[in-house]
């Protein structure tokens, strides 16, 4: 489990902390075991890929992610985009996995080899806002979307959704509402993190697969 | 004696003074120092007054002309370079921050458009070009009519200059202030209308 930052300008408190727990909780109840580890940066998110030995089941993000649009000036209309995750709340490059950046995560040219640290049938599992959503990035000046770029450079596939997502204390099957709009995340277990989407009728995520795109 | 000293000091107040466009901006400024300042000074509402469209226009290669109403952009008050990309002579410098809307000159408040991205960025083009130094008068703010000259090089955005720009805080500062001072009952309330949304965004 990697547990990114509350954010600031998009505060969502101790959600991302309880929508981990419930996962964390509903897999240990099947007998699996759980590591979790609290990211700011993409180091933290390295280390917490690369130190834990190999990791047997699926890696599990809860944490802000989604798009930055570019502007030309302040103020200004969004002419570009770049998708990213918003791993830390801090200032700086390192505290978002970028296009820029994504290729320090089992970096290759510092002999990493990603075979140690994640079993062939891991999967990268990413519980945040439009991580999928294909868009022209400006940093990979291309079109792609992050789980595309960490398919590709973590040689796993790789689950995320194009749409926004909201906390409920509901499953995504069982949730009633369309989106987030205008309510708090709950503020105790269960909570769950759901896709935006007709009740009843949630999109699913997309799956990435190393070099082969998403669908 | 008295008399010729009055007479010195008569002539040295009255002679051009000479400063950069931006005099704080020199040439041993990297690119991200560059816009760290930038954003820095607008931080702190440098380019709010009258005359900070000057300070404003400093860091840009092609400085536009003061809008005739003004406009001013609110940023979110976290705001941080993202990336950097340096050639010899030119520059790239991300900034991410929140976009915040816009305060014109009535004090109306016109929020940020809802859209799908979490955060907004900016990416300044820079090039190291001669400055331009143009001449005050002793009291530092009249131009002279002398042409400018060409000063020492310095990272200089390329973009376009687009409206001045300050962060939430200061904004609500800038708008208290203007309330605070005026008569009119009519931008009194437009102030208080602004302030509400303005803290709202804190």
């Amino acid at each position: 489990m990697l547990i990114g930052d509350s954010g600031i300008h998009h505060y969502v408190g101790y959600a991302f902390g309880l929508a981990a727990q419930q996962k964390a909780n509903d897999l240990q109840a099947q007998g699996n075991k759980v590591i979790a580890c609290r990211v700011s940066t993409i180091e933290d998110v390295n280390a917490a890929l690369t130190l834990n030995g190999l990791v047997g089941g699926d890696v599990h993000y809860f944490g802000h992610s989604g798009l930055v649009g570019y502007t030309a000036t302040t103020g200004g209309p969004i002419t570009s985009y770049a998708s990213m995750l918003f791993v830390g709340q801090g200032a700086g490059s390192d505290a978002n996995i970028a296009a820029y950046n994504y290729t320090q995560l089992c970096s290759t040219n510092s002999g990493c080899n990603i075979n140690t640290f994640l079993s062939s049938n891991t999967a990268i599992r990413i519980n945040g806002c439009q991580a999928a959503e294909t868009v022209w990035d400006v940093y990979a000046q291309t079109y792609t979307s992050i789980a595309r770029l960490l398919s590709n450079q973590l040689n796993r596939g790789v689950y995320a959704y194009d749409v926004g997502m909201y906390f409920s204390s509901k499953t995504p099957a069982s949730d009633p509402y369309f989106n987030g709009e205008g309510r708090l995340a709950p503020g105790d277990l269960p909570v769950y993190m759901v896709p935006a989407g007709a009740p009843g009728n949630k999109p699913g995520p997309k799956g990435c697969r190393p070099f082969a795109g998403c669908s | 004696m008295r008399r010729s000293f009055a007479l010195l000091l008569s002539i040295v107040i009255s002679l051009p003074v000479i400063v950069r466009s931006d005099s704080s901006t020199g040439p041993s400024k990297t690119p991200r120092e560059t816009i760290e300042q930038l954003w820095k000074r607008a931080t702190e509402g440098e380019f709010l007054p009258l005359e900070g469209w000057a300070r404003y226009s400093g860091f840009f290669l092609h400085p536009a002309t003061r809008p005739a109403r003004k406009k001013i952009g609110v940023v979110s008050n976290r705001w941080a370079v993202l990336s950097v990309s340096t050639t010899a002579s030119k520059s790239d410098v991300t900034v991410e921050f929140a976009d915040a809307g816009v305060i014109d000159s009535d004090l109306n408040y016109t929020p940020p458009p809802k859209t799908s991205y979490f955060k907004t960025a900016l990416i300044y083009h820079l090039v190291l070009a001669p400055t331009r130094l143009v001449m005050y008068k002793s009291d530092g703010h009249t131009l002279t009519d002398k042409e400018e000259r060409e000063g020492p090089p310095a990272w200089q955005i390329t973009n376009e200059q687009g409206d001045s720009f300050t962060t939430v805080n200061t904004a609500i500062r800038y708008v208290l202030e203007i309330r605070e001072r005026t008569n009119d009952s009519e931008l009194k309330k437009r102030a208080d209308a602004t302030l509400k949304k303005l803290l709202e965004l804190q």
